[in-house]
């Protein structure tokens, strides 16, 4: 066979034929694409060639262009027709570019996005899904997951130095019945463990502290687990843009190509099925990538590029593609370090081997960049040069072997037309009865998976490295308290850190996306704002995983969850600066298809310009006053309340964005103004899963200090006439403040014009003591007691 | 070719050994498990002296103080099953290339062919074969990336091998 690989024939076939060629190929292109590609070259009066068309189709895919978030799509919501132009645009980039924060460096153009952090500095981050890889290796799935998005972030500008990370799961319950696991499926407590030591072995090994996460559990996420990773990484001013130039050369620097993670783009765009095979599997080597990330950022400080970007999935192709999209390349396929012999030119172009970068080198620069790579025991090859031809042409050993126009290859995917419903629902509240016995369901809800103490797995993690680590996973006198986001000084020599927190809650998705989406933005920013970030400085980060979007309902639920996401962003003012989809996300054994809840991670970055003022959650001191900021309302539905006592429905948290505003603004500043040394609130948690009972408990076993509190003080936005609502509601924007006892005055003068009250005090007995709307004592439970509920059921 | 095989020499250190043994027992629910020792393996895959081999894996892969070695031979006899993982070919294997440099950095010149790693799990107590094919299937190797096989002692085995 000619290397000039084999010509696939495309003229005179018929619709059927298409789509049965995109599936034998692993293309992932529809009927409609294959069509488009079937004309392009008919117009050329040829056949593709295989490399072309594989070209193609990963630039095409659903990862690298997001064709969903960019389709036109028929909506209709409650009834009402609507046509949307791209979610993407519509929902996402026009509330960001429609704020004008000048603090918002670049968004949305880049692998990252870049805020401003100090006179001299800017920050840098992403986060991103690596949930199909992950579902075949765990453990290699996860550690190319945190690779990956490591090497995003130095490709970020002209590089980022990445300086923290966090990493956020959702899988099946460990305890899922074995028998019930699928062929061709792992048990999620395996999934669990694999993913785990995946970026323990790759965090701790590349010395980048992992610093933030959660973990959540729902059964529909057996086939499809999710693994979403995030990276932070500090640059310079003036580094944020890059612009390659026709005449230079096209460098790789890092690992060797393999045959590793052929088609992992393109599949990464279907669904999953019991036949999905090995070749999508990528192994990662942090050692290659710390010696590749050393020389790069060594590169960059003396300007020896024009620009970088990684290559992640499609590999060289998605790499030189978009780099050269607005002028040409001509890359020689020999030319590229190999692991080992045998791989054809089309093999190259696509290998989504790891730790390989992209550079465009001035011709002049390349010596000293080689020289700088050897030092640091990493390999920069030449593999070809951009050219000013706006065409991609691709050589192997001086054979043309495949020729595409940048044009067609990144303009000409057809829009995809989807069609998408959502009704929103006004739903009961949960039936359920009263607790006989409160300390035992405080003791249970405290216990569930998704509340439980996940130390064992965070412990695994090196959250110190690089030492700037200020605001840790776990705090309080025994350090085993849940810390509500993290923070870490990426200059030594400042004060100034960046706050990193998330929301997710995709127990809310199937009663209301909608108010989901919009708790999950209120739960990112309320994480930031309770351990001391400048509310006028958050960004937000969307990370979206759903199912399959040619299903009118499940796109409707996201075309919700995007609604929220521009309302949430124009009324509160918070813009988002990068995001990133994972669809598809459904198992298909035996014809029966199960898709994931719609999920979506929001990451929140602030800034916090003297880190000495932060607060953390444990109660401090006995005789200090405790207050609960923010309505609880009655909202249990997809609460883990209704989930313990097994009931379905409810009226799911919702977010009045003008008093949730007032909320954070005035709590930040306080924050802010108060003196290190003598602050006025002492502690700071935010109430989520499980409400105000599971928040304090939280607090004093943290603290090992005792509180007493009434819920009759508790302030409320409606009429609640049940304690147990009361305690275990999930209503969104509140806070439980612990305020120095004589403080009080200068606490309620900067919360004035928010709905708060003092509810109680801490003590320093050994008991949480919680009194009824009518007087006695519900709870009255040792705080050991509490702390051993809440840390025995994930402490593997 | 050879094989070079590393092992702790306490048990108490083997803490590779322990987990996979809490893990047979906790998620798998196979209760008849004694010990697990856990091992790692380098298949040198080109001509070399044993003598060579020995020295090689003496200078390159022996902590001395904590662990012992052989080449070509079963570091553990007192098992019932042992079990062997390594990766499919094409998987990259970063072990295996990582002790290619080591052994270039130590013998001054590159090795005439490719190293790979794999691991081996001794399983000491009262199992079938068809728990060893669990345990490989759904513990310790994933087949979508790895390949394992089964060995049973040889017949008059006693006692460890010491080198």
């Amino acid at each position: 066979m000619s290397e000039r690989g084999d010509e696939v024939k495309l003229s005179g076939l018929g619709e059927k034929e298409l789509l049965a060629l995109s599936k034998k190929m692993l293309l992932s292109l529809d009927a409609n694409e294959m069509r488009e590609v079937q004309k392009h070259y008919k117009k050329l009066g040829r056949e593709p060639r295989q490399i072309e068309i594989e070209t193609i189709a990963q630039t095409w895919s659903e990862h690298c262009k997001h064709k969903t978030f960019r389709a036109e799509i028929d909506y209709t919501k409650n009834g009402k027709k609507k046509k949307i132009e791209g979610l993407f645009s519509t929902f996402i980039r026009a509330p960001t570019l429609k704020s004008k924060k000048k603090w918002l460096v670049s968004v949305f153009s880049d692998n990252a996005g870049i805020i401003r952090f100090n006179k001299d500095y800017n920050i840098a981050m992403k986060c991103e899904t690596h949930n199909h890889p992950s579902a075949l290796d765990p453990y290699g799935g996860a550690n190319t997951g945190l690779g990956g998005v490591i090497r995003d972030v130095l490709g970020a500008g002209l590089g980022a130095t990445p300086f923290a990370c966090t990493d956020v799961f959702c899988f099946a319950p460990p305890d899922f019945p074995k028998d019930k696991v699928p062929q061709g499926v792992l048990h999620p407590k395996r999934i669990f463990k694999g993913v785990r030591s995946g970026v323990m072995d790759y965090g701790n090994r590349i010395g980048i502290p992992t610093v933030n996460g959660a973990i959540l559990f729902d059964e529909r996420y057996l086939g499809n687990p999710l693994v979403y990773c995030g990276t932070a990484g500090l640059i310079a001013k003036g580094l944020e843009k890059k612009e390659a130039k026709p005449g230079d050369l096209i460098v790789v620097v890092g690992g060797r190509t393999g045959r590793d993670g052929i088609h992992g783009a393109t599949f990464s765009s279907a669904g999953l099925d019991e036949a999905s095979t090995s070749s999508a599997v990528q192994i990662g080597n942090p050692i290659e990538e710390k010696k590749m990330m050393d020389a790069l950022l060594k590169a960059r400080d003396l300007g020896l590029y024009n620009s970088i970007t990684d290559c992640g999935a499609g590999g060289f192709s998605s790499a030189v593609g978009e780099m050269g999209a607005e002028i040409g390349a001509r890359v020689d396929l020999e030319k590229a370090p190999l692991k080992y012999k045998g791989l054809r030119p089309w093999e190259i172009w696509l290998s989504e081997a790891q730790e390989r970068m992209i550079v465009a080198v001035p011709e002049k620069k390349f010596a000293k960049l080689k020289e700088i790579c050897e030092i640091e025991g990493t390999e920069a090859t030449v593999i070809g040069e951009f050219t000013s031809t706006k065409k991609l042409e691709l050589f192997y050993n001086s054979e043309l072997v495949g020729e595409l126009q940048m044009k067609f290859l990144h303009e000409g995917v057809p829009t995809k037309k989807l069609k998408a419903q959502w009704n929103s629902s006004a739903g009961k509240e949960i039936s359920c009865a009263q607790p006989d016995d409160y300390n035992q369901t405080l003791k249970q809800l405290l216990s569930m998976p998704n509340i439980a103490s996940k130390e064992k797995t965070v412990r695994k993690y090196d959250h110190e490295v690089k030492g700037g680590t200020v605001g840790k996973p776990f705090v309080g006198v025994e350090n085993d308290g849940p810390a509500d986001a993290a923070i870490v000084r990426p200059l030594l020599d400042d004060w100034a850190g960046v706050v990193i927190a998330n929301g997710i809650n995709p127990m809310y998705s199937d009663l209301d996306a909608y108010a989901m989406a919009c708790s999950a933005i209120d739960e990112a920013l309320r994480n930031a704002v309770a351990a001391g970030a400048d509310f006028s400085r958050i960004a937000l980060l969307d990370n979206f995983s759903w199912g399959n979007p040619k299903n009118p309902k499940t796109l409707g639920s996201m075309v919700a969850a995007c609604e929220a996401c521009s309302d949430s962003a124009k009324a509160l003012d918070v813009p988002f600066i990068s995001g990133k989809d994972s669809l598809y996300n459904e198992y298909c054994s035996k014809d029966v298809c199960t898709a994931i809840p719609g999920t979506l991670l929001i990451s929140s970055i602030g800034i916090m310009d003297d880190t000495r003022k932060k607060v953390s959650m444990p109660f401090k001191r006995a005789g200090n006053l405790v207050y609960v900021i923010g309505e609880t309302h009655s909202e249990l539905g997809g609460s883990h309340y209704a989930k313990l006592v097994g009931s379905a429905g409810g009226k799911v948290a919702k977010v009045n964005f003008k008093k949730a505003k007032k909320i954070f603004s005035s709590l930040s500043t306080l924050i802010a103004k108060q003196k290190s040394e003598e602050k006025i609130v002492a502690a700071c948690h935010d109430c989520s899963e499980g409400g105000i009972g599971v928040a304090l408990s939280e607090m004093c076993f943290a603290g090992m200090l005792g509180a007493e509190v009434d819920l009759k003080f508790v302030p409320l936005g409606e009429k609640v006439s049940r304690d147990d609502f009361i305690l275990f509601a999930e209503s969104n924007t509140r806070f439980i403040v612990e305020v120095e006892k004589s403080r009080s005055k200068e606490f309620e003068k900067a919360m004035k014009g928010t709905a708060f009250a003092q509810i109680g005090k801490v003590t320093d007995g050994n008991n949480l003591i919680v009194n009824g709307l009518k007087g006695g004592k519900i709870i009255d439970e040792k705080i050991g007691a509490l702390k051993s509920a809440w840390k025995g059921t994930l402490w593997w | 070719m050879h094989c070079i095989e590393i092992a702790f020499s306490d048990e108490k250190l083997d803490s590779a050994g322990t987990g996979a043994k809490n893990d047979i027992i906790e998620d798998l629910g196979i209760l008849g498990i004694e010990k697990v020792r856990f091992s790692e393996l380098y298949y040198l895959e080109f001509p070399l002296e044993t003598s060579k081999a020995r020295e090689i894996a003496q200078n390159v892969f022996l902590d001395p103080i904590v662990q012992k070695f052989s080449v070509d031979g079963e570091l553990f006899a007192d098992y019932n099953f042992c079990i062997e993982v390594r990766f499919h070919p094409d998987v990259t294997d970063n072990l295996g290339m990582t002790a290619e440099e080591a052994i270039e950095d130590y013998t001054r010149e590159k090795p005439q062919g490719h190293v790979h790693s794999a691991r081996r799990y001794y399983i000491t107590g009262n199992i079938t074969r068809e728990d060893a094919q669990t345990i490989a299937s759904k513990l310790l190797a994933n087949e979508v990336i790895e390949t394992y096989k089964i060995i049973t002692p040889p017949q008059g085995a006693k006692g460890d091998l010491n080198e």
